[in-house]
């Protein structure tokens, strides 16, 4: 694999994602040779930056973007990619959407979806994400880790470790999109080692039966399915388990007799076959979580990391709230189009204000009174300001964030209203 | 039976004339066939066998016989003198081709019959012995070799695999009927429909749903084998695959047609699609590879074929990652020309490196009643 991250590196490493089209037949080593042209004609860049136009007929033809992405947000100065350790990841997108996988033959309901990764329902879920500094590049690193150490054959027995993430949190702040972002983006970056990433979730209701004591086998039974998958080497398995603390939940519970043995069987069975799973080093198991407490401890416990995504900070909000305009100018019902700052050019700025700050000032106060809304809340904001006070198909920029704060007091007023009447 | 399709015409028109030239390259064999004349008989008594121990070549001949018969055997009555009723039954129900072109057949009946007695001819010793080792091949290492005489053309290649694609979907119960009695069902139905004119009294609910996945079914089908017959007259096309059931990279059930070892020819030199056909087909139900007695679920088809980088063509899919998977159950029909048939050919073998899988957009869903 090139630029092999393991060695002490002395070169900063620049990732550049090449979106080859879904049509192209082009040579994987074609797309290289005519992408690593392109960035010798523009060797310095300001931070992350995408290319979705090109003037060589080639990349026009076959190639949709080319994006240096995850460069640390704080650039002081622009980088010289001549002197950087560039890695290129060549991927196209699968278009279909997910196919079922059937435990038993006379079952309708699906017991998982599964996906063929780089997905096209998961493009751009990971640049929509937005979290505290070095969350998503520490889960990135984590599971490149994990990878490193099985590509070394590092015994296991001596340094244990179980490709189990476990993300917890409240609600709405995006855990199972990370997930399948975080799958989508590893499938990209480790496509030269691994011809193609696979994406299962598991719906763990299906895993309970209706029969006592056959729940325990429906579990091994799906393990059993992603096993077959697991063997070929060739793939990369990514597990999600959404909320997981239904098919573990703890134990000690049940000595109080509110939880049916048969639910323990399910959780035994469960940690058993994650340790078999384990062996393998093509799989990694995603869990995420609301209620952390109600999780049995031995299962907590093999979770490599257990990541805490809390709900988004100002800078988040504001960062969330700046793709949305993004977006809606784009789209042209915000026009005419206006300039908004990033936080960090704010930051440097020093918040003065100014003519070409005010807007961009507007909005970082409606982030910091939205404070305390999930991920999920703030992304529908703007189509909810849109339906509740614009309702015209274009608007101004200046129109839409007065349209924002207004929607911000309504929904605090509204989540009052729910606490109040509880 | 059923009107001729409007796509099928011109490829009748074309095969035609290949085999009007036909007989200039194929004197020597013809006299050398004609001490073994008699053989002709033998080859459609053993047909028969074939079929009555095939449940499913049965079906066939009640496709033919219940709905089309009376049409077809006046026809046959017509234009077929001289040549046993028999013989051309079972041509009819070997090939499955559309009315069109089994009366063009018959009018050649004498011209290709002794023709496509030759492998019999050659082997009319040991054709039980060769049965059973197709049974054997097929059952244990699931792979039908089928080897024709000859050389074939790039459109009879196209027949093959939408033959085998037709008869697949069926056997395995992913059609409640065959492909041509669906097609003339549909019809029937449209007709009967444009018939009446007056408002009918709307059927009942779950024939409504019905109708509407035959139709989507068949619009499926129609489209995956038009855009496959674009594909043929784009570029050479050495593999087929039939992905049914589960995902891409872990079906259930995958059946592979390889024609990587059959001669190419244009028109004269090769040999008349339709006797390759039966060839084909007669073996592919000795071999018995497709019938298995467990209920099947409704499952997804997905057809993948192997064809040239700049072949150019749209509608398929590239998927230059995609590997066959290896642990599932893989059944294989291999088409082959006899190495000693046509001599000098191999030389220019096409370099498979430049060739990669086109997977169609979207895939066959099936439906059952």
């Amino acid at each position: 694999m090139e630029g092999d991250g393991m060695e002490v590196a002395a070169l900063q490493q620049i990732h550049v994602e090449v979106h080859v089209k879904s049509l192209s037949t082009a040579k994987l080593s074609d797309v290289r040779m005519h992408v690593q042209a392109l960035l010798n004609r523009h060797n310095m860049v300001f931070g992350n930056y995408r290319w979705t136009e090109f003037d060589e007929e080639f990349l026009r033809k076959h190639v949709e973007s080319v994006a240096i992405v995850d460069l640390e947000e704080m650039i002081t100065q622009p980088i010289d990619l001549k002197n950087c350790d560039v890695s290129f990841y060549v991927f196209t997108l699968n278009e279909e959407g997910p196919s079922m996988l059937n435990l038993e033959e006379e079952e309708e309901l699906s017991a998982a979806n599964h996906w063929l990764l780089p997905a096209a329902e998961f493009h751009g879920i990971w640049e929509s994400l937005v979290y505290e500094d070095g969350v998503k590049a520490k889960l990135l690193d984590y599971v490149t880790t994990t990878i490193y150490f099985s590509d070394k054959n590092v015994d296991s027995n001596l340094i244990s470790w179980n490709r189990v993430v476990l993300l917890h949190g409240p609600p709405g702040t995006g855990k199972t999109s990370l997930c399948k972002a975080l799958a989508q983006k590893l499938s990209i970056r480790l496509s030269s080692r691994y011809s193609y990433g696979q994406f299962v979730e598991i719906n763990s209701h299906s895993l309970f039966s209706k029969w006592f004591s056959e729940s325990g086998k429906l579990v091994t039974k799906m393990f059993q399915k992603i096993q077959q998958l697991i063997e070929d080497k060739e793939a990369l398995v990514f597990v999600l388990i959404d909320e997981v603390e239904s098919l573990t939940a703890a134990r000690n519970a049940s000595q109080a007799g509110t939880e049916p043995s048969d639910a323990i069987r399910v959780v035994n069975s469960v940690l058993t076959q994650l340790d078999q799973i384990k062996r393998h080093p093509n799989v990694v198991i995603l869990t995420t979580s609301n209620v952390t407490e109600k999780i049995d401890l031995a299962f907590v416990d093999r979770a490599d990391i257990k990541q805490y995504i809390g709900p988004p900070s100002e800078k988040g909000i504001y960062n969330i709230y700046l793709s949305c305009l993004e977006e809606l100018m784009k789209c042209q019902i915000i026009y005419p189009r206006q300039q908004l700052f990033t936080m960090y050019e704010l930051e440097t700025m020093g918040f003065a204000k100014s003519e070409v700050s005010e807007h961009s000032l507007k909005l970082r106060n409606i982030a910091v009174k939205s404070k305390g809304l999930s991920g999920r809340a703030l992304r529908k904001l703007p189509f909810l300001a849109h339906a509740l006070f614009i309702k015209t198909p274009a608007v101004t920029l200046e129109k839409f964030l007065e349209a924002m704060w207004r929607t911000v007091d309504k929904q605090r007023e509204e989540k009052d209203n729910l606490i109040n009447s509880v | 039976m059923i009107p001729s399709d409007e796509r099928e015409s011109p490829y009748v028109q074309r095969g035609d004339a290949g085999r009007a030239s036909a007989p200039s390259g194929r004197d020597i064999r013809i006299a050398e066939e004609s001490s073994v004349g008699c053989s002709l008989l033998r080859l459609c008594g053993d047909f028969d066998d074939s079929r009555s121990r095939a449940p499913s070549a049965e079906v066939h001949e009640d496709v033919r016989t219940g709905s089309v018969g009376t049409r077809s055997e006046s026809k046959n009555a017509a234009v077929v003198k001289g040549v046993p009723v028999e013989e051309h039954r079972a041509r009819n129900t070997g090939d499955k081709e559309n009315s069109s072109e089994v009366v063009q057949d018959g009018a050649e009946e004498k011209m290709s019959g002794p023709d496509s007695c030759v492998t019999a001819s050659r082997n009319n010793t040991s054709l039980e012995e060769q049965d059973a080792e197709v049974v054997r091949k097929a059952r244990e290492e699931g792979r039908v070799d089928v080897v024709f005489p000859g050389a074939v053309t790039q459109d009879g290649c196209y027949r093959f695999v939408s033959e085998i694609l037709k008869c697949v979907l069926y056997q395995r119960q992913q059609l409640p009927m065959t492909y041509e009695q669906l097609v003339y069902s549909q019809r029937q139905q449209q007709a009967a429909a444009q018939e009446r004119e007056a408002p009918t009294p709307r059927p009942s609910q779950s024939a409504d749903m019905d109708q509407r996945k035959r139709r989507q079914t068949l619009q499926e089908l129609e489209e995956v084998l038009q855009q496959l017959e674009a594909l043929f007259s784009l570029s050479r096309v050495p593999r087929v695959l039939l992905s049914m059931g589960g995902s891409v990279v872990l079906p259930k059930e995958l059946y592979e047609i390889n024609m990587e070892a059959l001669a190419l020819a244009a028109g004269a030199q090769s040999l008349p699609t339709s006797s390759c056909l039966k060839q084909l087909f007669r073996t592919l139900f000795v071999a018995d590879l497709l019938s298995d007695t467990r209920p099947v679920r409704l499952m997804p088809t997905t057809v993948l074929a192997l064809a040239h980088r700049e072949c150019g063509v749209g509608w398929f899919r590239p998927k230059l990652q995609y590997r066959v998977p290896a642990r599932v159950k893989h059944q294989m029909i291999a088409l082959s020309t006899d190495p000693g048939a046509c001599e000098g050919r191999a030389a220019d073998e096409p370099d498979w490196q430049d060739y990669v899988w086109f997977q169609a957009p979207f895939a066959i869903k099936g439906y059952c009643i």
